[in-house]
C-alpha cells in the first residue's frame, strides 16, 4: 500500500508554512447601480498584508479580536478562500494558485478545525462515516484497490476506530454508529479532530477550536491537541481571541488588528514585555480570576473600525493611548473629533453655528472640508484653530494647514510616517514608537 | 440579594442560570412549572398577576440579554424604542420622554444625534450599550444581565463592565450578573452563586468562592479557568447531566472525585459552613 | 396529530382508488346504465346522475383518475424540479439566474390558465393532464429545493467537507441533497392537494379529460350544476365532497409533516 501509513516528511527543516504579504479582500455587497457609480472598488480589507512563518513542530498563535481577519488568514491557508494578493508557501512549495488535483492532494497535508463543533459535522452522517469520509475522498491514493470493495471498507473502519481511540472517543465500537446529535460539544470537537487527522496531515489550522466549549471541557481538548502534536510531529496555526489560552499553547504569537500583524515574536517575550500599545491593551484587559487583584484598566477608546475604509497610517491610531502626531491622523479624525466636541453637553459658545452642522463637513484622505458661506469663512478658520487647542495634542500637531478657498474651509493634515516592521527585543513590531 | 450589591450567577451550559433570570422576570414560556418563591422587596413575584408583573418589569426589574440584536426591533429607530418603553410605564410628555432618552444615550457614551438611527447602524458594542440605556431609563432597582458581554470582544467587554459599574453606583442599583466567565465575576461581583444542573451548589462572598471553594464542582470550575498565569490545564471529567433524568442524590456525584455512597443516596442540603458561605455538599467542612 | 388524519385519509383514498374499480364495475359509469336522477337508495347509494350513471360508481372511478393525475403530476414535477433546484442553488452564477428567471415566469402565470393552455395544445387524457400539471408545479419544487440548497450550502459542515478535499459532486449529493430531501415530503403533500384542485378545475371547465372517462369529479360537478335549482343535490354533493376530503387530507398531511420537519431543521442549525 502506498501513501498513507507514513506521514509525509517535511521537505525542509525550516518553515512548514510561510505567508508573504497575504491580502484577502472581499467585495462589498451593494446594489448594481451603486456599483456602477462608485469611483473606486469598495472592498473589505479583511487581510491586508500579513506575513509570517511557522517552523515545523511549532505552534504559532494568531490572536486578535473579531473582525481582525485572523479567521480569514486561516481559511486562506487551507485555500477555502482565495488570496487577493501575496504568496502562501507550504513546505517550500508555492500553493497560492494551486488548483484541481494538486489542491486536493494538498488537502491531505493541511487541515482545519473550526470553532463550532455542532455545525462542523453533517447531521446526516454517523460518526464512523464522518471520520472515515476523508479516506474515501482520497481513496485514489491507496493504490489499485477498488474503492467499493469490502476489504477497503473494513480497512477504513479499522483506521477510524484507531483514530477514535486516539482522540478519546471511547468506547469506539459504540460511538461509531451514533449521530452527531447524540454527542456533547467536547465529543463533537474530538470527532472533528479525528476526521482532520485521519489523513495524517503536517499542518493543522485551529480556528477558535475551544471557544464554544464549556470551560471545564476545554482543558481536555487542548491537552489532546498538545498530545497529538507531540506524537505526530504536527505544526499548528492556533487562531484565537483568548490571549490566556494562546499563552499556554503557543511558541510564537502574532497579534492582529484590522488585517495587519502589529506584533509578532516568541510568546514568552511578548507576554513578558508587550511593546505595541494594542498588545498592551489586550493583555491588560484579561480578567484575572482573583478578586484581590482587581486593577483599574486603561482602555483604548471606541471600537474596532470597519475594514472597508481602514484608518490611514497605523490602523490603531484613532484609539491608541500612546498615539503620536505622525501616526496617521487624517481628515475624518478631525471630523470625528469635531463631532464629539459639538455634541459635548458641557460645551458653551457658538461653535455650532460657526462650524456646524457636522453633516456639512466632508473628509477625504488627509483633508477635511466645510462648505461655508463667504462671510463666515474667515471666522470659521479662526474657530477651527481655537477648537484644535482642545483636541489631543498629537492630532493638533498633525494638522499641516488650516486655510480657506472661496467659501470652503480646508483642514489639511501632514502625511503620516511610513510604518516599518521593526525588530525590538527579540520580536517584530509595527509601531512608530519604535522606529 | 442585598440592595446595591452585585451578585454573580455562574455555571456552564445547562445549569439553569438563564432560566433563573427569566423566572425572576416572569417571562418563561406559558407551560413552565414554577414552584417556590421569588421575594422582591418582600413581595412574592410568583403570586403576581400579569398586570402587576408588567408594571414591575422595566420599572423595578430590568433584563438585558446576550445578543442585543434580537431584542431591538430592526424597524424602529432608537428614539422610538425609548419612547415606547417610557410611555408604557409612565405618563410623561413626549418632550420629556425624548429628553430622558437623549440623556440615557449620552450617559452611555453615544452621541445624541444618533438617536434617530436604526439598530443595524450600530456596532455590537454600541447596541449593547443601547440595551443597557433602555434598561436603565426607568431607573429600576434591580438589573439582571444575562451574559451581557459574551458575544463582545475583550476590550469592548471591559468598556461595558466599566459602564455597568459606574451606573450601578450612580443609580444605586443592584446587579444580578449571569455568566460563565469567572474572570469577569472576579472583577465585578460582591457575591457569587454557583449553579450546577439546576441546583445551587455554593453561595458566598466573591473572596470565599475564589479563595476557599467548598463544593468540588466550584473547585473544579476554578481550576479549569485558563488565565495568564496558568501552568497546568485542568478539567472536570464527564459532562453535565441530562436534566430530564438527573443523577440521584447529589447531581454532581458521577463526576466528583470525592464521592461516597451517601452522595448517591441523599441530596445534600445547602449548609452555612461559615458565616455567609453556603455549600450543598456532604463533605463541605472538609474543605474549610 | 394532523399528519395522522392526513395520512389516514390519503391511505383510504389510495385504497379506494386501487380496489374500488375492481369491486365496482365500469359499466355502472356508462351513460344510461340506469334511469336518470334517481335519489340515493339501497340500490344506488349515491343515486344516479343526469345521464343515468351511478354516482357512487363515478365517485369510485373518479378516485382512481384523480390519484393517477396526482401521481403523475406531482411525481414528475418532483423528478424534474428537485435536481434542477439542487444544481441551480449549488452552482449559482449564470445558470442559476437563467433558471430562476424561467421558473419565476412559469410560477407567476396563473396555474389553472397555464394548465388549460397546455391541455389545449397537447390534447386530452390522464397522462396529458398529468404533464400539464407537472409543468405548473415544477417551479415550486425548484424554488423550495433551491432555497434549501442555498442555505445548506452555507453551513459549516459543507465548508468543512470542502476543506477535506471533497469534490463538488460529493458535496452536492452526500451533504446537501441529504439534508434538502427532508423538506420534499412536505412540499409533495401540499402540492398534491393543489393538484387535485387544479385537475378538478380543468375538468370543471370542460378541458382536460376525455368525455367518456369512467370517473371525473370535476366534470361531474360541472354536469350537476344545472340540476341544483331543482333540488337535486346528490349529483353535486358527492363528487364535491370527495374533492374536498382528499384535498384537506393531503393538506393536513403536508402541514403535519411540516410541523415535524421544521423543528428538525432548526435543531440541525443550533
Amino acid at each position: 500500500m502506498t501513501g498513507l501509513g507514513n506521514r509525509a516528511q517535511p521537505a525542509s527543516n525550516d518553515e512548514m508554512l510561510r505567508l508573504e504579504d497575504l491580502k484577502v479582500h472581499f467585495p462589498v455587497k451593494m446594489p448594481f447601480v451603486q456599483r456602477l457609480l462608485q469611483r473606486e472598488e469598495t472592498v473589505v480589507h479583511a487581510v491586508d498584508g500579513v506575513s509570517f512563518g511557522i517552523r515545523a513542530g511549532e505552534i504559532l498563535g494568531l490572536v486578535g479580536e473579531s473582525g481582525c481577519g485572523k479567521s480569514t488568514v486561516g481559511r486562506a491557508c487551507v485555500r477555502l478562500v482565495k488570496p487577493t494578493a501575496g504568496r502562501i508557501f507550504f513546505d517550500g512549495q508555492d500553493i497560492t494558485e494551486l488548483g484541481g488535483g494538486k489542491l486536493r492532494a494538498l488537502r491531505r497535508r493541511i487541515q482545519i478545525i473550526f470553532q463550532d463543533p455542532h455545525a462542523s459535522l453533517n447531521p446526516a452522517m454517523t460518526i464512523g462515516k464522518a471520520i472515515g469520509h476523508p479516506l474515501r475522498i482520497h481513496s485514489s491514493v491507496f493504490g489499485p484497490q477498488k474503492t467499493g470493495s469490502e476489504a477497503f471498507g473494513e480497512w477504513i473502519r479499522q483506521k477510524v476506530l484507531t483514530a477514535m481511540k486516539e482522540v478519546g472517543l471511547t468506547p469506539e465500537e459504540q460511538l461509531y454508529d451514533k449521530y452527531p446529535g447524540d454527542l456533547s460539544g467536547g465529543q463533537k470537537q474530538r470527532v472533528v479532530m479525528a476526521r482532520a487527522l485521519i489523513l495524517e496531515p503536517n499542518l493543522l489550522v485551529v480556528d477558535e477550536g475551544v471557544s464554544m466549549l464549556d470551560m471545564s471541557v476545554r482543558a481536555k481538548v487542548l491537552e489532546l491537541m498538545l498530545d497529538l502534536k507531540r506524537r505526530h510531529g504536527l505544526t499548528y496555526l492556533f487562531i484565537t481571541h483568548d490571549l490566556a489560552t494562546a499563552k499556554f499553547m503557543c511558541d510564537q504569537i502574532a497579534i492582529m488588528y484590522l488585517g495587519r500583524i502589529v506584533e509578532i515574536g516568541p510568546a514568552s517575550e511578548i507576554y513578558a514585555d508587550p511593546k505595541h500599545p494594542y498588545t498592551k491593551a489586550l493583555l491588560q484587559v484579561i480578567p484575572i480570576p482573583d478578586p484581590d487583584r482587581r486593577s483599574k484598566k486603561v482602555l483604548p477608546r471606541g471600537e474596532v473600525p470597519d475594514a472597508v475604509h481602514p484608518p490611514a497610517g497605523c490602523r490603531f491610531h484613532p484609539r491608541c493611548p500612546a498615539v503620536l502626531s505622525s501616526c496617521g491622523w487624517e481628515g475624518r479624525d478631525f471630523v470625528d473629533f469635531l463631532d464629539e466636541h459639538l455634541s459635548d453637553p458641557k460645551r458653551v459658545g457658538d461653535d455650532e453655528s460657526v462650524l456646524g452642522p457636522i453633516e456639512d463637513w466632508r473628509a477625504k484622505g488627509l483633508v477635511a472640508r466645510l462648505e461655508s458661506d463667504p462671510l463666515k469663512v474667515g471666522k470659521a478658520v479662526e474657530r477651527v484653530k481655537a477648537v484644535l487647542t482642545e483636541a489631543p495634542v498629537s492630532l493638533a500637531e498633525a494638522v499641516e494647514t488650516i486655510s480657506s478657498q472661496n467659501r470652503t474651509v480646508i483642514v489639511r493634515f501632514r502625511s503620516p510616517d511610513q510604518l516599518l516592521q521593526t525588530k525590538v527585543q527579540g520580536r517584530t513590531v509595527e509601531c512608530l514608537l519604535y522606529q | 440579594m442585598q440592595e446595591g450589591e452585585t451578585l454573580g450567577v455562574v455555571g456552564e451550559t445547562g445549569c439553569g442560570k438563564s432560566t433563573l433570570g427569566k423566572a425572576i422576570l416572569g417571562i418563561l414560556p406559558a407551560r413552565t412549572l414554577v414552584a417556590g418563591k421569588i421575594l422582591f422587596r418582600g413581595r412574592d413575584l410568583t403570586q403576581l398577576s400579569n398586570l402587576m408583573y408588567r408594571r414591575i418589569r422595566g420599572e423595578e426589574i430590568a433584563l438585558i440579554f446576550q445578543d442585543p440584536m434580537t431584542r431591538l426591533n430592526p424597524l424602529m429607530r432608537i428614539q422610538d424604542h425609548f419612547l415606547e418603553e417610557i410611555h408604557a410605564h409612565e405618563s410623561v410628555s413626549s418632550t420629556e420622554a425624548r429628553t430622558r432618552a437623549r440623556e440615557a444615550l449620552v450617559s452611555m457614551g453615544i452621541h445624541e444625534t444618533r438617536i434617530r438611527n436604526y439598530p443595524h447602524e450600530f456596532s455590537g458594542g454600541m447596541r449593547q450599550r443601547i440595551m443597557i440605556a433602555l434598561a436603565l431609563v426607568l431607573k429600576p432597582s434591580l438589573l439582571i444581565a444575562d451574559e451581557p458581554t459574551t458575544s463582545l470582544d475583550v476590550i469592548v467587554e471591559a468598556q461595558i463592565l466599566d459602564i455597568l459599574q459606574d451606573l450601578k453606583e450612580a443609580y444605586h442599583m443592584s446587579l444580578l450578573l449571569i455568566t460563565h466567565n469567572l474572570g469577569i465575576v472576579a472583577e465585578v461581583c460582591d457575591r457569587v452563586a454557583v449553579l450546577y444542573a439546576g441546583k445551587l451548589v455554593e453561595l458566598g462572598s466573591v473572596r470565599d468562592i475564589f479563595h476557599k471553594p467548598l463544593h468540588p464542582y466550584t473547585q473544579g470550575l476554578l481550576s479549569s479557568v485558563i488565565h495568564l498565569e496558568t501552568k497546568e490545564l485542568h478539567s472536570i471529567e464527564g459532562s453535565p447531566p441530562d436534566l430530564i433524568a438527573p443523577p440521584s442524590g447529589c447531581r454532581f456525584h458521577p463526576r466528583c472525585s470525592y464521592a461516597e455512597p451517601i452522595c448517591t443516596d441523599k441530596i445534600p442540603p445547602l449548609v452555612e459552613f461559615e458565616p455567609g458561605h453556603f455549600a450543598a455538599c456532604h463533605f463541605g467542612d472538609k474543605f474549610l | 396529530m394532523l399528519s395522522w388524519i392526513g395520512l389516514g385519509t390519503l391511505i383510504a383514498f389510495i385504497f379506494i382508488g386501487i380496489f374500488g374499480p375492481v369491486l365496482v364495475s365500469v359499466d355502472q359509469t356508462k351513460a344510461l346504465a340506469y334511469p336518470i336522477l334517481l335519489p340515493p337508495s339501497l340500490q344506488h347509494w349515491m343515486g344516479t346522475d343526469g345521464i343515468g350513471r351511478d354516482v357512487f360508481a363515478r365517485v369510485i372511478w373518479g378516485t382512481r383518475t384523480s390519484l393517477e393525475i396526482m401521481a403523475i403530476g406531482a411525481l414528475l414535477a418532483l423528478i424534474a424540479g428537485f435536481p434542477l433546484g439542487l444544481l441551480s442553488g449549488f452552482v449559482g452564477g449564470k445558470l442559476d439566474r437563467l433558471l430562476v428567471l424561467v421558473m419565476d415566469s412559469v410560477y407567476a402565470f396563473p396555474g389553472l390558465l397555464l394548465a388549460a393552455l397546455i391541455a389545449a395544445v397537447i390534447g386530452r387524457g390522464i397522462f396529458n393532464i398529468g404533464i400539464a400539471i407537472t409543468v405548473i408545479y415544477i417551479p415550486l419544487y425548484f424554488r423550495v429545493t433551491r432555497n434549501q440548497t442555498l442555505s445548506t450550502r452555507e453551513e459549516l459542515y459543507v465548508e468543512a467537507a470542502r476543506a477535506l478535499g471533497a469534490r463538488s459532486r460529493t458535496i452536492m449529493l452526500s451533504y446537501i441533497a441529504y439534508n434538502v430531501v427532508i423538506v420534499i415530503p412536505v412540499i409533495f403533500s401540499l402540492s398534491a392537494a393543489d393538484t387535485i384542485l387544479t385537475a378538478a378545475g380543468l375538468s370543471y371547465l370542460g378541458l382536460g379529460l376525455e368525455i367518456d372517462i369512467p370517473g371525473d369529479w370535476g366534470r361531474d360537478l360541472s354536469d350537476a350544476q344545472r340540476f341544483l335549482g331543482s333540488g337535486i343535490w346528490w349529483t353535486s354533493l358527492f363528487p364535491g365532497l370527495m374533492i374536498i376530503l382528499l384535498t384537506i387530507g393531503l393538506s393536513f398531511l403536508g402541514e403535519g409533516l411540516n410541523d415535524i420537519v421544521n423543528p428538525l431543521l432548526k435543531k440541525e442549525r443550533g
